[in-house]
């Protein structure tokens, strides 16, 4: 197993089976302690289909002793490659209800540039064992990759829409600190996109899947009407997640912690104490306020500021409207509709840059 | 006892080891024990050290033993190394006799030395030239001696050798600093006069005056009276520096040291005013009083609105210690409310920002440097101008004048060409060179103080490698074809960019400007036009084009903090950014007035 170039995800590459036996058995000790309630379940960040069936079905079933009395969706991330008809059926016999796999690209040649293993068949065959089976199907893909084209990406998108998955997810390519990529990159080996490339290429993309019945409730994700992630809108509302393993992010009430990212560490921390935090922030109610604007705004939908206020104690509204009307609802960058902020679909391309007026101790 | 008495100076350019001199002199007289020798006692603002300059003036007094068994008094009054300061200078050499012309045995002489030494002969002190860092193995003294000898007439074979930092030579100098400069001459039965040459604000005892005192005797609890400011005090307490505050009854003729006399504000003391008896026969005033005038101005603006009393309150408290320093309110559009400052020189402006942001954790605005200029109405009144917004309306201007300097430039040979281009581009009037050294000769032109004050010094360092030094004398004021270049930002003129530039000269630098602006001003969500204007003409345009975008691609459970805490330090470093309309302009960009060249 090779981890890929642009990919910032703690990793099992390089591991040996018996390391990994000791990492899942480890997740499975703080699942059991953590004794959680969800509403939905998402294995990822990080690839499930990649772990031996034997290791995928003990963490499955770890699971499935949780109470899932309230969980509507659960959702497995996949790699092409690893994607096979036995621990398909293993997530679906578990109860995985949607299925993610990491297509990339469509082209050989980008998909070697991202180090992905896998030609562009492999892809197709994933999906459509996973539809078989009946999961809900989405697929990832990559845009902006050095020296494509925005015609070249539009090759590759409509392809995905040609093979009708539920949900899609298109993400510019980014440089992420500690990768390869972005070593080459720093090295100038590498040459990144240009920004208009780039937002030539997310306008596209959020256009076409409008008119493909797909259309846009993020940055970055598309679906048919009723088939969104609900497990990724929770974190862009603020809500709460209990996140397991290695390097795993939770968020209660404002507390937000880190697993140990470390594997060794990790396990040996849940030997001893059930218990793998190793960073952990407790946001004051303005802060949480101020998070949950930023995150909400990469929604579509915006951010529901009443409910913010309520969730939080902070009022929005009176405390940083004024300020975030003057810079940006008069120039129509933001638009408040009722208790409703949201950035107009003409200013997504400038998401960071309004919604980031909310963040910090001052508009 | 007023024979026993020597009062002198080091005149040396930065580096030269005036401070490490002045520790060894200390050392060997035993004022000052090698274990408390906290290394160049003498500098005790931090960035006085780290400059390696000294910006203001002390005493210390030193008992010496000489060969002739006779115990001297030797009064060591530091001077401020730096153009900038040339009249504290100036006053500091009228409380001497004697000064140590110190040269570099490696550097050489420099414009600065030279300078300061034609002052020292102008104060008619007995000058001994001392070669310093002999033990260098780059040390050249023959060359060196003939540099001297040909800048400030002092006979090579009669320069003193030594090492400040082995402490060689340096017993030759004590004994050399008895035998030739001369004792005082004055007379303690006469009238008491003392020569103020510089004082500084403690907090607990406000102003503290350094004094030589000329004639007469002033005692403790004596009245004294100050004719520049026409003020009187009761002395408190006299003494002198050796170095720390030593209390003595009295000072007589002669004699160099401190006052305390319950004065609250810096201002209240003006350097080379006079000290008088109040009460008894009342002398004349010396010679030669004149207030120090800031040359430089820019303005001071705080980033953040919220802050402009606390920068009120930081002027304030450094003007405390720095009378020569002014400053007054000022509005500008663009920036809101901040102070329009002058400052003797540019050195002098750099100090008090510094200073400024340092000690009192400021985030300041600075507006580009000018110079003062005048302006001659067309009902023939005289006016100054420190800003380009003082300019009146310009149909009833007659004429602008500005002030021309004498600018002496001391450079190694192989780089005169370099220098007298440098000059030349700079409006400079060549008037002179003259043979320094075998390889070195000092240029003089006659050049527009506004052609120096931007980046001439550093334009010089790097025709000259390093090697060429500089020093100006105001002349006067001339007439000149002067035009304000004003810069619109999206439309608007943005007044902290305004400038009075040379007409000739204006649409090059309007074009540079703008061509930095667009280099500094970060893109926005919408296009930015820069231009710039002269009477209404646009002489130079560009376009800051759009941002294209700005958004992360990904944010999930595990990217939220780590991207939170990005996006919240990217913003705090925009801190610096002043929004000027509904464009963020970086402080850098408020200074692209002075990059003329690139």
């Amino acid at each position: 197993m090779v981890k890929c170039g642009y990919c910032d995800f703690n990793s099992f590459a390089d591991t040996s089976q018996d390391e990994r036996r000791l990492v899942m058995q480890a997740m499975v000790k703080e699942l059991e302690a953590r004794r959680c309630r969800p509403t939905t379940v998402f294995m990822g960040g990080g690839t499930p289909t990649h772990l031996e069936p034997d290791l995928l079905e003990d963490f499955v079933t770890a699971i499935q002793r949780l109470d899932l009395s309230l969980c509507e969706e659960w959702t497995s991330e996949a790699n092409p490659e690893s994607c096979t008809v036995e621990k398909l059926q293993i997530l679906r016999r578990g109860g995985v209800t949607r299925i993610s796999i990491g297509v990339q690209s469509w082209d050989a040649a980008r998909l070697a540039f991202l180090d992905r293993p896998h030609g562009p068949e492999a892809a197709e065959i994933a999906l459509e064992r996973a539809k078989e089976l009946g999961f809900d199907v989405s697929l990832d893909l990559i845009f902006g990759i050095p020296g494509q084209s925005l015609e070249e990406w539009q090759v590759e998108l409509n392809r995905a829409i040609s093979l009708s998955p539920q949900h899609l997810s298109c993400y510019q390519l980014t440089f992420e600190q500690g990768t390869k990529l972005e070593a080459a990159r720093s090295r100038g080996l590498v040459q990144p996109a240009s920004d208009e490339v780039l937002r030539d290429m997310l306008i596209w993309t959020r256009d076409r899947l409008q008119e493909a019945g797909y259309p846009a409730y993020e940055i970055s994700n598309f679906a048919r009407p009723g088939h969104e992630c609900s497990h990724n809108i929770g974190y862009w509302r603020g809500q709460d997640y209990v996140g397991i393993g290695p390097g795993a992010a939770s968020h209660y009430q404002g507390h937000r912690s880190t697993n140990l990212r470390p594997l060794a560490a990790y396990v040996d921390a849940v030997a001893n104490s059930n218990c793998a935090t190793f960073e952990a922030e407790v946001l004051s109610p303005e802060q949480r306020a101020r998070e949950q604007v930023w995150l909400g705004l990469r929604m579509r939908a915006g951010v529901d500021l009443e409910s913010t206020r309520l969730r939080t104690g902070f009022d929005v509204v009176e405390r940083l409207l004024p300020l975030a009307a003057d810079r940006w609802m008069r120039h129509g960058h933001l638009e408040l509709s009722g208790p409703r902020l949201s950035i107009p679909e003409a200013s997504v391309a400038w998401t960071d840059e309004i919604a980031a007026t909310f963040l910090g101790h001052s508009v | 006892m007023i024979d026993k008495i020597r009062n002198f100076c080091i005149i040396a350019h930065i580096d030269h080891g005036k401070s490490t001199l002045a520790d060894r002199l200390m050392e060997l007289t035993g004022t000052v024990t090698a274990r408390e020798m906290h290394a160049q006692l003498l500098d005790d603002m931090d960035l006085e050290r780290e400059r390696g300059i000294t910006i203001k003036a002390k005493a210390v007094a030193m008992t010496y033993r000489a060969k002739d068994g006779q115990d001297y008094n030797l009064n060591l009054i530091d001077t401020p190394g730096h153009v900038d300061f040339s009249y504290e200078v100036e006053k500091s050499l009228q409380a001497c006799e004697g000064a140590l012309l110190l040269v570099d045995a490696a550097q050489g002489v420099e414009a600065q030395t030279v300078a300061n030494a034609h002052l020292a002969e102008a104060a008619k002190l007995e000058i001994i030239g001392v070669m310093n860092k002999v033990d260098l193995p780059t040390a050249r003294p023959d060359a060196i001696a003939m540099e001297i000898e040909n800048t400030v007439c002092i006979p090579a074979e009669e320069i003193l050798h030594c090492s400040a930092k082995s402490g060689f030579g340096v017993v030759d100098l004590l004994e050399a600093i008895v035998a030739r400069i001369p004792a005082p001459r004055g007379n303690v039965n006469k009238p008491l006069q003392g020569l103020i040459f510089d004082s500084y604000f403690d907090d607990y005892r406000g102003v503290i005056i350094y004094c030589r005192i000329v004639n007469g005797v002033l005692k403790k609890r004596q009245r004294i009276f100050m004719p520049g400011t026409e003020t009187a005090y009761e002395v408190i307490e006299v003494g002198v520096m050796t170095p720390r505050m030593s209390p003595r009854d009295s000072l007589s003729a002669g004699q160099v040291g401190y006052i305390v006399a319950n004065i609250k504000r810096l201002e209240d003391v003006v350097i080379g005013d006079t000290i008088l008896d109040e009460k008894g026969e009342r002398a004349p005033a010396l010679p030669g009083f004149a207030m120090p005038k800031p040359m430089v101005f820019c303005g001071l603006f705080p980033t953040s609105a919220g802050d402009f009393e606390d920068l009120r309150k930081a002027l304030d408290k450094l003007k405390l210690n720095d009378s020569s320093f002014s400053y007054e309110p000022e509005t500008s559009d663009a920036l809101g409310f901040g102070f329009r400052c002058g400052f003797l020189g540019l050195l002098h402006m750099n100090i008090v920002q510094e200073r400024l942001e340092r000690e009192d954790d400021m985030d300041l605005v600075q507006t580009a440097p000018t110079v003062v200029y005048q302006v001659r109405t067309r009902d023939n009144t005289l006016k100054e101008i420190r800003s380009p917004s003082e300019l009146p309306d310009g149909s009833t201007i007659l004429e602008l004048l500005e002030p021309i300097v004498k600018l002496s430039i001391l450079v190694p040979t192989n780089a005169i060409g370099a220098v007298m281009k440098l000059g030349t581009e700079r409006r400079g009037r060549y008037l002179t060179t003259d043979i320094v050294g075998n390889d070195r000769q000092m240029i003089v032109f006659e050049m527009p103080l506004s052609e120096i004050i931007f980046d001439f010094h550093d334009k010089l360092k790097s025709a000259t490698r390093g090697y060429g030094t500089m020093d100006y004398e105001f002349i006067e004021y001339r007439v000149a074809p002067l035009v304000p270049l004003r810069i619109l930002v999206n439309g608007a003129e943005v007044d902290a960019l305004c400038t009075i530039v040379h007409r000739d000269d204006a649409e090059r630098r309007g074009r540079a400007v703008i061509q930095k602006l667009r280099k500094e001003i970060p893109r926005h969500m919408f296009q930015i036009p820069l231009q710039a204007a002269i009477y209404g003409k646009i002489v130079a345009r560009e376009n800051i084009s759009a941002m294209a975008k700005n958004v992360t691609a990904k944010c999930y459970g595990g990217d939220i903090t780590r991207k939170r805490k990005l996006l919240e330090k990217q913003k705090a470093g925009k801190k610096r950014m002043k929004m000027v309309g509904n464009v963020e302009i970086p402080q850098k960009a408020f200074l692209a007035v002075l990059g003329s060249d690139e």
